[in-house]
């Protein structure tokens, strides 16, 4: 009996890790979508590409000498935010300001067409073979029964859960306590009235962009340097489930696209863990069917007025 | 007059002939094009890599005694990337740059849907790697194999299972043609060998997480699991096992014996055992040659570069004794008789198998240094 | 000697296909309450949107405080003491009061700040006590009074507001009006579009009158109050 109890707390670990990195790239299209009306599809590559920069960073920092676990995932998380959140404010410049205002076909078109470019540019780049790190943190509690089942709890979950929250509520402070905060929220209700008060709207839609790609950096050098092995194709998956779980949460709202990640997570290890593997997409695509029936404007999404 | 006339026509008439006979000579004789269609990028990349180093050293070594038919052998790199849509592209290729050879491909899912293809169009197709039954059991006449089948690895893996007397065997596949056919042979086996099988299951490619499989395994009390597929996913899997707290055996097939995955999976790929093509670097009869290829910088004891660089000598062998590069006879050529290849002696039966392909797996175990040891089960 | 606080030389603007404004010219002088009326759809809404550069006229000019400003981008014209009160009001309603103020105070020092916010409480005490509601959850009166008081946080010198009265009660539109004349009394310029000619000729200096996107009259706010023709389309004889 209590075997079942602790298999039950594995697999909840393992949904609340899961559950994190959807989490944090779910906002992503969540800010985005509920900013400008458009599905960014070139995100998911986004949490890839920051899984290498991590990689390489790590790798250039453990070259130096250094090989305080704290000071690598550190290093390799400021680099990675810098930079895709400078990637994420150029990619709004470069893909999608250009056709704003245009066929929403366009912009998807734009966003999907840049998604395979970023997969092929890294692919090049770094070749599509797998790459692969020696873990970072090692070990972790275990509890239960030595004879029964045994849960484990690693370190560097236990890291990653309190990063994710910390990361959510930065970001929630952000947004609702500081004033560019409350621009963005501003702008995600009413554009064109944000601009009537004299705020650069393409200004705070470029700094949307960069809060989603930062927060998808800080997923993706967590989970890379968890997970130990990458590959230019592993945003595709994730950045799908993620946009279910934005879809999920309701899309448009911070803390839906937090609430539906966890939820993707959780039910997606249950599935694994207690059916097979097999039905853990159809259980997490049901979950969103079943809900979109009965709320669709998802758990904690509000009914739009059709943007512009 | 006349005799001028007579001069200028015996001088055009001689200039002719010497034009005519130079020409000849100049003609450079039309090169035999080999296409080798595998994995030369994405996820699987490292096998494409063995499959064209064997190939090319074959073609190179063709050519450095006088070509085939006394015409030059060009080898034509073609990628499927392992997918079978790609395989069908590269194989309309194939046929419409009218090339007659192919070496592969290497992904049975890449093979299936490209030997179509070939015997349709009468292309002589060799694969060196792939070993889902189905292949040779069309009854197709263009299609051959220089590795043994899965209906053979199946029960050889099986066997080696069962002498590592497990409790709990897990059977887990990748829902490829190939990972999912031998783990399917492999469960078979297992169970009408008395073993007890407590868990039969498929995981998506491509997925970052498996810790709730690991803790499945944990919960069943697994202490074997068998894994039909390739080494990126092997490796993942044996990577979040050891964190995640499980101590059990991991058992692979060919798809992901070579030590790509002990670099993705480090400490945890040590003790993995792999059935795979024997491997026959270690031949006193390949000597000379494993040290050529050192020399080029191939690893000969990688498992698909032996059986690549043998099916282009068997093939040569077979056009040189068909007399033509017609693939008809060529086809007929490949079956009339016994080949001493670098992967030992190669007869084939009217499928396309080698007789006696149930003898042509090894087990091997695989350690964190990345090296392999031969093991006897 | 009063400045010219707001200038239209010759505008006309075309909503996509639509002409909606044809060769207007116009102007606001400091201190002034000048009203523009005109049936539904005559664009009136146009003109002041395109004021503010949204959409951008395509011939003729519009000057702020005497320097250009055709052509500038909305964020940019918006940011220099012009501020407006949209038709329809369009208040953030997921956010609360303090924020709607907030964004309207979005580049205000903060001692012009607290000045504004005290003014805007005398002008509107029922702000204080909803200072944490959620505009969404207001009656239309309250929001209208949210959304100008959003304009005021910013110390404007030329007050845009676009159908004030519009949905509202009767005694709410008074209201409005007692504010509106407050504000002229304080010194701000206002430029008022109206649907409800007849409050908004009362209170107004001068008026235009705007038909199918062409000033056909132009006159002292007593005059057109007056005028046969105005009391005919607009007054209900």
């Amino acid at each position: 009996m209590a075997d079942q109890f602790y298999l039950f707390i594995q697999q909840l670990f393992n949904g609340f890790t899961l559950g994190s990195a959807y989490a944090l790239i779910a906002i992503g299209y969540t800010m985005v979508y509920g900013i400008i009306g458009m599905i960014n599809f070139a995100h998911g590559e986004v949490y890839m590409i920051s899984s290498y920069i991590g990689f390489i960073v790590i790798a250039a920092l453990m070259m130096m000498g250094v090989d305080s676990a704290f000071l690598l995932i550190t290093g390799a998380m400021i680099v990675a935010i810098t930079l895709t959140s400078v990637y994420g404010f150029s990619i709004e410049r470069v893909a999608y300001r250009p056709v704003r205002g245009q066929n929403r076909l366009i912009a998807l078109i734009s966003a999907i067409g840049m998604s395979i470019f970023l997969q092929n540019y890294v692919r090049v780049g770094q070749s599509s073979r797998d790459i692969a790190m020696p873990p970072l943190v090692e070990g972790g509690w275990t509890f239960g029964n030595p004879d029964g089942f045994e849960a484990t709890l690693t370190y560097m979950r236990v890291v990653i859960w309190v990063i994710t929250i910390a990361a959510m509520i930065a970001l929630t402070l952000f947004v609702t306590r500081t004033k560019m905060g409350r621009a963005c929220r501003a702008c995600s209700e009413d554009l064109g009235m944000t601009n009537l008060l004299g705020i650069n709207t393409n200004f705070i839609i470029a700094l949307t962009f960069a809060i989603g790609a930062a927060m998808a950096a800080v997923a993706g050098v967590l989970l890379g340097t968890f997970y130990g092995v990458i590959n230019p194709y592993v945003g595709f998956i994730l950045g799908l489930k993620a946009f279910t779980a934005a879809v999920l949460g309701g899309i448009g709202s911070i803390p839906g696209a937090m609430l539906g990640g966890m939820l993707l997570g959780i039910a997606e290890a249950m599935t694994a863990g207690y059916l097979s593997a097999e039905y853990k997409d159809v259980v997490s695509f049901g979950l969103l069917i079943l809900v979109l029936l009965f709320r669709p404007y998802g758990i904690l999404g509000k009914p739009e007025v059709e943007k512009v | 007059m006349i005799k001028h006339t007579m001069k200028a026509l015996g001088v055009a008439a001689i200039a002719l002939a010497v034009a005519a006979c130079s020409e000849k000579a100049d003609e450079p004789k039309e090169a035999i094009k080999i296409a080798v269609a595998g994995p030369f990028s994405g996820p699987l990349a490292q096998f494409g890599e063995m499959q064209i180093s064997g190939a090319k050293k074959a073609v190179a070594d063709l050519n450095a005694a006088g070509g085939l038919l006394e015409r030059p052998v060009e080898l034509v790199e073609l990628d499927d990337v392992c997918e079978p849509k790609q395989a069908t592209t590269v194989a309309n290729q194939v046929v419409s740059a009218e090339i007659s050879f192919v070496i592969g491909h290497l992904c049975s899912s890449s093979t299936l849907p490209a030997s179509d293809v070939y015997e349709d169009a009468g292309v002589v197709m060799i694969t060196p790697a792939s070993t889902n039954p189905e292949i040779t059991e069309r009854g197709y006449e263009y299609v051959f194999r220089t590795v043994g089948r899965d209906d053979q690895q199946g029960p050889f893996a099986a066997g080696v299972v069962k002498s590592l007397a497990p409790t709990n065997v897990a059977v887990v596949h990748d829902k490829s043609a190939y990972g999912e056919g031998l783990a399917s042979q492999v469960n078979e086996n297992l169970k009408s060998m008395g073993v007890n099988v407590v868990m039969y299951e498929a995981i998506t490619a491509g997925e970052a997480d498996y810790s709730p499989l690991i803790a499945k395994l944990k919960a069943e009390s697994i202490d074997l699991m068998f894994f039909g597929g390739y080494d990126p996913e092997l490796a993942k899997i044996m990577r979040q096992g050891r964190d995640g707290g499980w101590t059990g055996q991991f058992v692979g097939g060919d798809g992901v014996s070579n030590n790509k995955i002990v670099e993705a999976a480090g400490e945890a790929a040590d003790g993995l055992i792999a059935t795979q093509p024997k491997s026959y670097d270690g031949e006193a009869s390949n000597a000379a040659l494993v040290a050529e290829f050192e020399a080029l910088g191939v690893n000969a004891s990688d498992t698909f570069v032996l059986p690549s660089y043998a099916a282009v000598m068997a093939l040569s062998e077979a056009i040189t004794a068909a007399g033509t590069a017609d693939t008809a006879a060529v086809k007929d050529a490949l079956r009339k008789q016994v080949f001493s290849t670098a992967v030992g002696n190669i007869q084939w039966d009217g499928k396309g198998d080698i007789v006696g392909g149930e003898n042509t797996f090894a087990a091997y175990l695989w350690k964190k240094d990345g090296t392999a040891e031969l093991k006897t089960f | 000697m009063t400045q010219t606080v707001l200038k239209f030389e010759n505008v006309s603007t075309a909503y996509g296909k639509v002409q909606a404004l044809e060769d207007v010219s116009l102007e606001v002088n400091e201190g002034e309450i000048v009203t523009l009326i005109g049936a539904n759809g005559a664009g009136k809404t146009t003109l002041l949107m395109s004021l503010c550069g949204d959409p951008q006229p395509q011939k003729g000019k519009v000057f702020y405080d005497g320097e250009e400003i055709t052509g500038k981008p909305t964020s940019e014209i918006m940011r220099n003491g012009i501020a407006i009160v949209p038709e329809g009001r369009r208040i953030f309603s997921r956010m609360t009061v303090e924020e709607n103020l907030n964004m309207g105070g979005f580049f205000t020092s903060k001692e012009d700040y607290d000045e504004a916010l005290k003014y805007v409480f005398r002008l509107f005490p029922r702000l204080e006590e909803r200072f944490d509601q959620r505009g969404g959850t207001m009656s239309g009166g309250e929001q209208q009074m949210v959304a100008i008081a959003r304009a005021l946080m910013s110390k404007p010198n030329l007050l845009l507001l676009d159908e004030p009265s519009l949905g509202l009660a009767p005694i709410v539109i008074q209201q409005i009006f007692e504010v509106i004349e407050q504000l002229r009394a304080q010194g701000m310029t206002i430029f008022l579009v109206e649907q409800n000619a007849n409050q908004a000729l009362k209170l107004a200096d001068r008026g235009y009158v705007l038909e199918n996107g062409k000033i056909v009259m132009h006159d002292s706010g007593d005059n057109l109050l007056v005028n046969e023709d105005v009391r005919k389309a607009y007054l209900g004889g």
